[in-house]
């Protein structure tokens, strides 16, 4: 038996079929790269990624599970987690390697990027961004995972800072506040209104534990109290820099005659001046035992459960020459690593993109890491929380590039705790630089 | 012709059978503890010594050998030497306390007197709690202003202490706390102490008309004197590893008041990633404490025996 080359005689007919189904082929193959961009995540094997994240209860398990869910939705594997406590997290990160391969991507504090890349931990992921994305990102979280031109990961959320307060209290001393950066004051005229507030509340109340401002102070490390001596430089001093342009010298930036000024206000608020309380408590605002709470966007739930009765406002932050805030929160990273690095950059991808960072953002009740999704969160378009995007737009730096940043800032935090408890401001910034400089030498 | 042959005798080498002989069954109790020593004491002990001939990157890699450097680095750094003289002061101002405490609560609770339950919860409960657990109350109660303890002296009229920012006072609380941690365990070596003194011995004195105070110092105190000496070396060692109500409370603060060798050598290793150096460290405390101990057991050293 034999087979013919074509089974069939094709008709006329066929044959306009195969015309047309060669064309339609042809168009599709034209029109592919168009293609491959509507599938942003061409490529994703599917594969289960192990992310190292910190162990934040059942509050972060929920929301990576709604991560998942997005995910999985584009394609996306099984995520798995390796749950460190909080303070553990940049210890584990840096120890990740060592005694095998370890998770495939990490979430970590974002001012740790530039350490993690000193340490050949982590792998640039600037090729899953477009231009336009890199430039949708709020400023802090494009310049904090950027180093020497590469982009290393998206934030999980924006911050913003603001002073919280009830307009109810300031209204009945016929206090008219800034309410824009626009109006921004200064400290010195801060000082006087705090100073007026707590004195006039403390004898309304008949309660000398009554306090101006909660500054924030005490376990947040450089995030709040760091803009005090940076902000009493000019833009691009060595007092607002902290650290020297390569990151390994503190000396003559942190203990600059413009820094010491910043880090005595600091002991001034607390002593001289006795407008904020040396408890680290965090909750004396939401107890009513503070009148201004120095704040991120994160304490907004946790206010009106607290205090529902209140008419929350915010005004800009105090500054002492030019207004800065930090911001920054944490950054998904890719191993450097791992044997999954297409799944896990891409997953970085997601993060990024408004679908991904949507979740989290929101599971943050924070701003989200791109300008365009501001749009999609109302909360932040009006009073009191606009102000919070402005400060990201307009004020927000990253906290200093460092590669020792985790060195500095507990550093920092002693320093920070010595002033407070009233030591010698200027041999306190002398001895901490000088041990800074000793820890950021090893990076060198 | 006759040949004699002298044959001296041999000394052989004893094997090591031999050398065991007798030894095998204290061997065969002593086992399980003797692993548990090598695995959790005396490795680790080797290990820090490898350590801290080493450097290592801030990722904890060790890239090179540092022979004693990493010894001559801690030992002229001025804050060490600062927090191996707080932790000698710690254990001074610790040990008397712990001892009188715990010997008191061991009397109370032999004694049998109606406050034998609250002394069991104040001295027992914090070795159940834990010591973060109990440092995160005492976090709270301290608080300059919105703490228990200053709403109570403020209610009476005395003035506010800033407890955890002033040098003396935060001091006191982390030794405070210390010793409560660690007063139940003291407690329960001199309650031990007191079973294992024959009652004949007391009643004899007794007989003899030796009341309350005498049978105290004359009798119990010195009979106790093995339980004292393992007291002593156990709150020693203890002194010099305060490092959580440190860690929690005061982070070393304020100016150094509370920056004990055990919190430097913790920082130095996890905060700051420099291994060889928190290596070195621990060992030059280790030497200190082993002289210290030393000293306590030859002082202490007890020469009579029960027949």
């Amino acid at each position: 038996m034999t087979r013919s080359a074509i089974p069939f005689e094709p008709s006329r007919r066929d044959v306009l079929k195969g015309l047309s189904a060669g064309l339609a082929a042809t168009a599709l193959g034209g029109l592919s790269p168009a293609f491959a961009q509507a599938d942003p995540y061409a490529g994703l094997k599917g594969e289960e990624l192990e992310l190292l994240i910190w162990d934040g209860g059942a509050f972060v398990d929920n929301m990576m599970a709604r991560v998942q869910e997005r995910w999985s939705a584009v394609g996306g594997g099984a995520l798995k987690f390796r749950k460190v406590p909080f303070g553990d997290l940049d210890r584990a990160v840096r120890s990740a390697n060592q005694g095998g391969i370890g998770p495939d991507v990490f979430l970590a504090n974002a001012p740790n990027v530039i350490t993690y890349k000193k340490l050949g931990l982590i792998e640039p992921v600037t090729d899953m961004f477009t231009k336009e994305d890199l430039e949708d990102f709020f400023p802090t979280v494009r310049l904090g995972s950027e180093i020497d031109g590469e982009f290393y990961g998206p934030s999980t959320n924006e911050n913003g800072q603001a002073l919280y307060y009830d307009r109810q209290l300031t209204e009945r001393y016929g206090l008219k506040l800034p309410e824009t950066l626009a109006d921004a004051w200064t400290w010195d005229e801060w000082l006087r209104v705090f100073t007026e507030i707590q004195a006039a509340e403390r004898k309304r109340r008949g309660n000398e534990q009554f306090f101006a401002l909660y500054p924030n102070m005490g376990n947040t490390g450089l995030f709040f109290s760091g803009s005090y001596p940076r902000s009493a430089g000019e833009k691009g001093s060595d007092a607002w820099k902290m650290v020297s342009d390569d990151g390994l010298k503190s000396s003559g930036c942190l203990n600059s005659p413009e820094a010491i000024k910043g880090l005595q206000l600091i002991q001034d608020i607390h002593h001289r001046h006795g407008i904020a309380p040396v408890s680290t408590q965090k909750d004396m605002f939401y107890n009513d035992q503070v009148a201004f709470f120095c704040g991120v966007p994160l304490y907004l739930a946790p206010i009106r459960k607290a205090r529902p009765d209140i008419d929350l406002a915010t005004a800009p932050v105090p500054y002492i020459r030019t207004p800065i805030i930090h911001t920054g929160s944490f950054a998904w990273l890719v191993n450097r690593q791992t044997a999954k690095i297409g799944d896990a950059k891409l997953f970085l991808k997601f993060m990024g993109s408004p679908q991904g960072n949507d979740v989290v953002a929101r599971g943050w009740t924070s701003p989200p890491i791109r300008k365009s999704m501001v749009a999609d969160r109302p909360e932040f378009q009006t009073k009191p929380m606009a102000l919070f995007i402005d400060s990201i737009t307009e004020w927000s730096v990253p906290r200093p590039k460092v590669p020792g940043f985790s060195e500095l800032d507990t550093m920092w935090s002693r320093l920070e705790a010595d002033i407070v408890s009233g030591g010698d401001v200027k041999p306190l910034a002398d001895d901490a630089t000088r041990r800074i400089d000793a820890q950021l030498r090893r990076y060198g | 012709m006759d040949t004699t042959i002298a044959i001296r005798p041999v000394r052989l080498k004893p094997r090591l059978p031999a050398l065991l002989e007798g030894w095998g069954p204290a061997l065969v109790f002593l086992a399980p503890a003797l692993v548990m020593l090598c695995l959790f004491k005396l490795w680790l002990i080797a290990e820090a010594v490898y350590t801290s001939t080493g450097t290592f990157d801030p990722g904890g890699q060790r890239i090179g050998n540092a022979g004693l450097d990493n010894f001559g680095f801690a030992l002229s750094d001025s804050r060490f030497q600062w927090g191996l003289w707080l932790s000698l002061f710690a254990a001074v101002a610790k040990v008397p306390v712990q001892l009188a405490l715990g010997l008191a609560a061991a009397l109370m609770l032999r004694a049998n007197t109606g406050g034998n339950a609250v002394v069991r919860a104040m001295v027992i409960s914090p070795m159940f709690f834990g010591l973060p657990v109990t440092t995160f109350i005492f976090a709270y109660m301290f608080d300059a202003n919105v703490g228990a303890v200053n709403a109570i002296l403020s209610g009476i009229g005395l003035p506010r202490v800033a407890w955890l920012s002033t040098e003396a006072p935060a001091q006191m609380l982390v030794l405070g706390l210390s010793i409560w941690r660690d007063v139940g365990v003291t407690m329960l070596v001199f309650l031990a102490g007191l079973s294992a003194i024959p009652p004949q011995i007391a009643n004899a004195a007794k007989l003899d008309g030796a009341g309350p105070f005498a049978l105290f110092f004359t009798i119990t105190l010195p009979l106790l004197a093995r339980s004292f000496q393992f007291a002593v070396v156990l709150a020693t060692l203890a002194s010099f590893q305060i490092l959580v109500p440190v860690l929690m409370l005061t982070k070393g603060g304020p100016t150094g008041a509370t920056d004990l060798a055990s919190f430097q050598i913790y920082e130095t290793a996890f905060s700051y990633f420099d291994l060889g150096t928190a290596s070195a460290m621990s060992l030059a405390l280790l030497f200190g404490l082993i002289v210290i101990i030393a000293l306590e057991l030859r002082w202490l050293a007890v020469k009579w025996t029960y027949e």
